[in-house]
């Protein structure tokens, strides 16, 4: 899952050496080897607009050097702009169910709880006093 | 064939008499309501002037006419009363001195013998034959009539001018039309024969009396309107206007009162005299005793007329439209006296055929009766045989038939010799003893009754059905029966007075108004709604409102409460049923109602007690249901086993409703579990658990507050059933649950569903001014960031399948 703007290990890597060309989504980097690399999840490319790039793989390479295989995070590349732009949140992280029907609500479809309320009033069971209405033409 | 219950009167003119006396004969147009009947000769009326009652329980509903050939002594025919009109027949009193001293005895005054005043029943004398008959001679019944209802009250007819006597000031109104009226009466003096023929006056006493008028009391419906003769193969209603068959009825508009001691009734009982009744006075009590004060029969003798009228009422203590209603319900039950003419031997000594009024249905004969045989027969209370000096079993042939046929004795007084008197059986007693026993009291009685109801039975509809169906058998019974006497009593049919009878389960006190009144059943104003029993009703004659109450607190603000201020507290995943009391359960919509005051109001028609219940959202009106909120009580067929077979059906679909709430339970339960009960893994074994129906009743209401499903209607509104159930509205809402089976409250932790799934939500703001730490799922405008088109792409497919914040 991606997350904005919180890498695990970022390595601020200098690019010092190309392996070829390389794209702006998912870049390739030969870099010196270093173990660091391991443990970072992110690589930050001041020199492609500062984006931030997941490391999908690591190749090692004869001469001391490593191919970095990675690809674009936008989320974290973009994370300021993006919790600033206008957006409708159609699911959130909320206390409790809001009037909008949510069909994944975890309840019972059927099974029902019945709440039973009695009116105030109604009437009292009487044959005995004045209850006989006679309509006369 | 109708019975013409209502018709009580009828002044008949007889083509004949136009023939005869051409115009003058007729009553004329100008005076009272002219009735036609059609003038196909087979129309009932024969010539004659019929001044009768024909109550239900008149005598003429049982009555027969014998002809009996006095000289063979063998009976001629028999034909029914009904196939005859009679005539009133009058004699004038010219050369008669009347004692009028109360207390003189007919023996010491034997003027009955010497005046003819009599009423004779003059038969038709062409076979019986209700359609096809001699068409000359009327056969058709009297009572073959349809009518349209409105009553006639026998007053008093009266052919002469505005007069006082006794105290008493007769207005007549107008009286130019009837100036002609004693013509066909007392024309015999020039048209003899043909009066003598029609209506058997005997010929001596049909003359003009001496001031040129000739006064007739007699009786006269009061009001009426348009008889139609019933419809047969042989009439043609087209004919009716052409007619010179018309029944003329005309009403005494006034009688006026400076002297309480009598008015007349109209009690005509022609035949009896002033002096002779005085002396039976016993024996004609029960009959003709007035309901209050003292009665007397009265001549008058100066007007040349004799009646005999009873002074029944005072008029201080009775209003006129009391005194009439008490005279039409009197004659509506025992018609119109009759007697027979002891004097035909004389006057027609040549027609051997005496017609007798005898009560057929073994009631009694009255008339003609003789020998040992009919010692048993019912007659007049006469006190004791020799008090009224009649035995059948003492009376000799010879004072029975004069074998030479010069005279003929019927004595059923037979100690006054020579003067003979016949009248009708023991039925008018009979009634009459009804009349004073239950009629005037009726309604005494009835709360009598219902008194003893409400202290016998303390109905308690919601113990057990059983108990319900035989309290409710007995209270129908009781009502039913005061009902039949009441209404036996004034010989009415009910429908005729009677909208409708509605008994309502509950008390109606605090929803209707009332006041002490009265009310006309009939002909009759029933004056006991001064009691707590009866009251008239005020205010809107057809309906009224009932309250069924609000939505009480006990959710919390009298509304109906959205548990979870969320979607669960709508449709489909909340849904709601409304019970109202006679009107039963209803779906509501909780999109509606949530978060309104619910209020039920009833609107009832008080006619057919149907009621249609008013649901409010707060002032708003919602829904409405229809429903039954009283029981109606059977005026087509006042009949107590009937009556008592509906209450017992009543129960008995209480008992299948019942019944039918647990399958309509048991039933969903097992559907729903096809759908449901694997997914779910809940079993639903309480659906078999309703399987005995004896342990759903005695658990409906629990299953009813716990059954997990819907039950759309359980049933319709019904007075007898809803009596039995609760009689508080009720709301029943079903609120869902959590997958674990546990509730659903507005503050419920939903555990790490809105962290991994996050809750449905519309917010329409930028992640960072929706404070969003979380999970968030959201749709994104990309325009402000500065990144590639693939990148802005990959951004909105990020946040559309929700990222975290």
């Amino acid at each position: 899952m991606s997350q904005i703007g919180s890498g695990q290990t970022t390595l601020a890597a200098t690019i010092n050496n190309l392996a070829d060309s390389i794209t702006l989504l998912s870049p390739v980097f030969i870099v010196k080897s270093n173990n660091l690399y391991f443990t970072a999840t992110h690589i930050m490319c001041a020199a492609m607009g500062n984006r931030w790039y997941f490391i999908n793989d690591i190749i090692l390479l004869t001469g001391g050097k490593m191919q970095i295989n990675c690809s674009i995070d936008v989320l974290k590349t973009y994370a300021a702009s993006i919790i600033t732009c206008p957006a409708c949140i159609t699911r959130a992280e909320l206390g409790s169910p809001t009037y909008v029907p949510d069909s994944k609500l975890p309840v019972r479809a059927a099974d029902k709880k019945l709440e039973v309320s009695t009116f105030q009033g109604g009437f009292t069971p009487d044959f005995n006093n004045n209850n006989i209405i006679v309509s006369v033409y | 064939m109708s019975v013409n219950v209502d018709i009580w009167g009828a002044l008949i003119e007889n083509e004949d008499w136009k023939a005869v006396f051409g115009d003058s004969c007729r009553l004329t147009q100008t005076v009272g309501t002219t009735l036609q009947t059609g003038n196909d000769k087979r129309q009932p009326l024969d010539n004659s002037v019929c001044l009768f009652g024909f109550g239900l329980n008149s005598p003429f509903q049982n009555t027969e006419f014998v002809s009996w050939d006095f000289t063979n002594e063998e009976l001629v025919s028999i034909k029914p009363f009904r196939n005859t009109v009679i005539p009133w027949a009058l004699g004038a009193t010219t050369g008669t001195t009347y004692a009028t001293d109360a207390i003189e005895s007919p023996v010491d005054n034997p003027v009955w013998g010497n005046t003819f005043r009599w009423l004779t029943p003059y038969p038709d004398t062409a076979e019986y034959d209700e359609y096809l008959g001699n068409n000359i001679s009327v056969n058709r019944y009297i009572t073959d009539f349809d009518y349209q209802q409105k009553f006639l009250v026998l007053i008093r007819a009266v052919c002469m001018l505005d007069h006082t006597e006794s105290g008493i000031t007769y207005h007549y109104g107008d009286l130019t039309g009837w100036i002609t009226v004693p013509e066909w009466l007392t024309s015999g003096k020039t048209h003899y024969s043909n009066i003598c023929k029609i209506i058997l006056v005997p010929k001596t006493y049909r003359q003009l009396y001496s001031d040129g008028y000739f006064s007739l009391f007699t009786n006269i419906p009061f009001d009426i309107n348009v008889i139609y003769p019933e419809s047969d193969p042989h009439y043609n209603k087209q004919l009716l206007p052409k007619d010179w068959y018309a029944y003329r009825l005309q009403s005494v508009p006034e009688l006026t009162y400076n002297n309480s001691n009598y008015v007349p009734l109209g009690f005509t009982i022609a035949g009896g005299y002033y002096s002779n009744v005085v002396d039976v006075r016993d024996r004609w009590m029960p009959f003709f005793k007035p309901q209050v004060g003292d009665w007397q029969v009265h001549d008058v003798i100066n007007n040349g007329v004799w009646s005999a009228r009873f002074a029944a009422y005072d008029p201080h203590t009775k209003t006129n439209d009391e005194i009439i209603d008490d005279i039409a319900h009197i004659v509506a039950h025992m018609g119109t006296f009759f007697i027979f003419d002891p004097t035909k031997s004389s006057a027609d000594n040549d027609d051997p055929d005496v017609f007798l009024g005898i009560l057929a249905d073994g009631i009694s004969t009255g008339n003609y009766t003789r020998g040992e045989e009919n010692r048993l027969s019912e007659q007049f209370d006469w006190g004791s045989p020799t008090e009224a000096g009649f035995d059948p079993a003492s009376i000799s042939d010879s004072l029975i038939i004069d074998t030479d046929g010069s005279k003929l004795q019927v004595p059923l007084f037979a100690s006054f010799s020579g003067y003979y008197y016949i009248m009708g059986g023991s039925r008018f007693r009979e009634v009459w003893e009804f009349i004073n026993d239950s009629f005037h009291d009726e309604y005494a009685e009835l709360q009598a009754r219902i008194d003893f109801w409400k202290t016998k039975y303390d109905i308690d509809p919601m113990s057990d059905d059983v108990t319900i169906a035989q309290k409710a058998v007995e209270w129908a019974k009781e009502r039913i029966d005061c009902l039949q006497g009441v209404t036996t009593g004034i010989g009415q049919d009910p429908n005729t007075a009677i909208k409708s009878i509605l008994c309502f389960p509950f008390d109606l006190t605090p929803y209707i108004a009332t006041e002490d009144g009265y009310f006309k059943w009939g002909y009759n104003t029933v004056q006991g709604l001064q009691d707590n029993i009866f009251k008239r009703v005020t205010g809107s004659k057809s309906q009224f409102w009932v309250s069924g109450g609000e939505l009480d607190t006990t959710l919390g603000t009298g509304t109906y409460v959205g548990k979870t201020r969320s979607f669960l507290d709508y449709a489909p995943y909340t849904t709601s049923q409304l019970y109202i009391p006679y009107c039963g359960c209803v779906n509501i919509e909780p999109d509606i109602y949530v978060g309104k005051t619910l209020n039920v109001r009833y609107l009832v028609d008080w006619i057919t007690g149907a009621c249609t219940a008013l649901v409010y959202a707060n002032n708003d009106i919602i829904d409405q249901i229809s429903g039954q909120m009283a029981i109606t009580v059977s005026l087509s067929n006042l009949d107590t086993v009937n009556y008592m077979n509906s209450i017992f059906q009543g129960n008995q679909s209480f008992k299948l409703a019942k019944s039918s709430v647990s399958s309509v339970l048991g039933g969903a339960i097992s559907e729903l579990s096809k759908d449901q009960q694997s997914s779910l893994g809940r079993s639903f074994s309480i659906a078999s658990g309703i399987s005995n129906a004896e342990v759903a009743l005695e658990n409906a209401n629990y299953q009813l507050a716990t059954a997990p499903v819907n039950f759309k209607q359980i049933m319709q509104g019904s007075s007898f059933i809803s009596t039995g159930l609760d009689q508080r509205v009720r709301l029943y809402v079903y609120r869902p649950i959590k997958i674990d089976g546990s509730e659903i409250k507005h503050n419920t932790n939903w555990g790490l569903y809105g962290h991994t799934t996050g809750h449905a939500c519309i917010i329409n703001s930028s992640i960072s001014n929706a404070n969003i730490s979380g999970f968030c799922v959201a749709n994104i405008d990309t325009s402000g960031i500065a990144a590639t088109a693939t990148e802005k792409e990959m951004i909105k497919t990020l946040l559309a399948s929700g990222v975290y914040v």
